[in-house]
């Protein structure tokens, strides 16, 4: 018997790490969503449908928020004809709707794509270029401002006076929004200015390829930029008017 | 013999054990399709999940906004008060004006005094360390509209979603304007998360605050100016006016 002693030990111990094998593989299934590596196909397509299910929604309601839009645009338009004053107050509201970015805007611009480079295996990890970089979709926006923009989009998100493009964990935090890549930068303005302008040897959009971001950009005669969605409401700021300066009071 | 028919059996044991471990291990997984993802990707996908859920939020705030917009014109409407149709109408553009950034606002806030470096250049360091550039302002204000900042003045200038920072040499413009160092940064909001903001070990203030001059004071009330406030000419004044005879010019 003393023979076979080693004989059986080992076996033993095979079966004992074929079972602390099977266990591990099982863990690390179960990680999956986190971490990346081989994962389902089917979590995946379920992931994805669910992002186009939503964008689907989205765009829904933003048709619906339109037509309503419109609706009360036709209403005060109806009752203006008869009233001289309405008009005046509805054609200052339009005025200053446009420049809050409250309003879906059109116009000719650019559109300007920004993708992560290839996934490098090496580095792997969630490490994306732009969004560590956010600083580079920051100079994008400004230089598109400098060369006359009058209303940009990111991903869909109208930026205005007091976006933040923000580095948030893993995203990067949009009008309080989170937003990953890859990324459409919508500007309306003079196409030839904004290309000439961010396309300039040694300007923001070589930068960004010298990062390896995937650049790319399209002239359009016509783009559509959605309007501010968030609420905007002032906590801490009140209007000046003119009976502050006299009296300091309201 | 006797010894290798003993081995054999256990071979066939192990083997069979084996093999069960084997096809239990493919068998689980076998029916799920596998795809390699980096982490990168899933993270992406969720970012972007998130993003869409939060936009639609925001989405059907504004529907139900407007439809509340909708309901209250066509009340009026019906009732047939005028007066009060102006009225709600006239408050309407009101806001807008206040959010466009064509109306003054006042609030409590913090002051942000960013000027070039005044201490000797340590060997090797390039002059470009010390000095203030447009990238640095920029940042400074992304920091602030992050932190919840609701209106921010720049120089005297109000930043709207059509302003840029730009470099211009010695100078920055600053809507179009040549403004040169310090700059004072003016902001409405939490004193508290605005100078946190300013201050925190990781912002970018604590970063750039050993190289040129940061300094960031708490105001109780701060007044940010319109925009198109004196932007374009603060300097130069006509000579002749209405109320003058023009005799004491020559």
């Amino acid at each position: 018997m003393k023979k076979y002693g080693g004989t059986i030990l080992l076996g033993i111990l095979a079966i004992a790490v074929g079972l602390i094998i099977s266990v591990q593989i099982n863990t690390s299934q179960g990680m999956e969503s986190e971490q990346g590596g081989l994962v389902p196909v089917s979590q995946i397509r379920a992931q994805e449908t669910e992002l186009t299910k939503l964008r689907n929604e989205n765009s829904q309601l933003t048709q619906e928020l339109i037509v309503k839009e419109e609706l009360l645009m036709k209403l005060q338009d109806d009752k203006a004809k008869e009233d001289d004053s309405l008009q005046a107050i509805l054609a200052d509201q339009e005025k200053y709707k446009l420049a809050a970015g409250v309003v879906e805007v059109k116009g000719p611009g650019v559109i300007i794509t920004l993708e992560d480079p290839a996934a490098d295996e090496e580095i792997g990890g969630s490490y994306s270029e732009l969004i560590y970089r956010y600083d580079l979709i920051l100079e994008l926006v400004n230089r598109l401002r400098e060369a006359g923009t009058e209303a940009i989009s990111i991903n869909g998100l109208r930026v205005i006076g007091t976006t933040e493009i923000s580095l948030a964990g893993e995203n990067v935090n949009i009008n309080g929004t989170p937003t990953s890549p890859p990324y459409a930068v919508k500007a309306i303005g003079n196409p030839d200015t904004l290309e000439s302008a961010i396309t300039i040897r040694f300007g923001i959009l070589e930068q960004m390829r010298s990062y390896g971001i995937r650049t790319d950009l399209i002239k359009q005669d016509e783009l559509v930029i959605p309007r501010y969605s968030g609420a905007i409401t002032f906590r801490y700021a009140k209007p000046v008017t003119e009976a502050d300066d006299e009296d300091g009071e309201e | 013999m006797k010894i290798r028919k003993v081995t054999l059996i256990l071979l066939c044991l192990f083997s069979i054990t084996t093999g069960f471990f084997l096809a239990v291990q493919i068998q689980t997984p076998g029916k799920v399709q596998k795809l390699y993802v980096s982490s990168k990707t899933l993270s992406d996908l969720n970012g972007n999940i998130q993003g869409e859920l939060k936009n639609g939020e925001n989405l059907r705030q504004r529907l139900e906004e407007t439809q509340q917009r909708i309901d209250e014109f066509q009340n009026l409407m019906e009732t047939d008060e005028s007066e009060k149709l102006l009225e709600s109408n006239r408050q309407l553009a009101e806001y807008y004006r206040q959010i466009s950034g064509a109306c003054a606002l006042t609030g409590p806030g913090v002051e942000v005094i960013i000027d070039d470096s005044n201490r000797e250049l340590y060997l090797w360091e390039d002059v470009n360390d010390l000095v203030v550039h447009d990238s640095d302002i920029l940042l400074i204000l992304n920091d602030l509209f992050a932190a919840g900042a609701e209106a921010v003045s720049l120089n005297g200038h109000r930043i709207v979603s059509t302003s840029a920072v730009s470099c211009g040499g010695y100078i920055v413009h600053v809507n179009g304007i040549p403004e040169a160092k310090p700059f004072r940064i003016q902001a409405i909001g939490d004193p508290a998360t605005l100078s946190a903001a300013m201050l925190s070990p990781n912002s970018y203030g604590a970063f750039i605050k050993d190289t040129v001059r940061f300094q960031v004071t708490v105001r109780d009330e701060i007044t940010v100016p319109a925009y198109g406030d004196g932007d374009l000419t603060r300097h130069a004044y006509m000579t002749i006016s209405k109320e003058g005879d023009g005799k004491e010019v020559e």
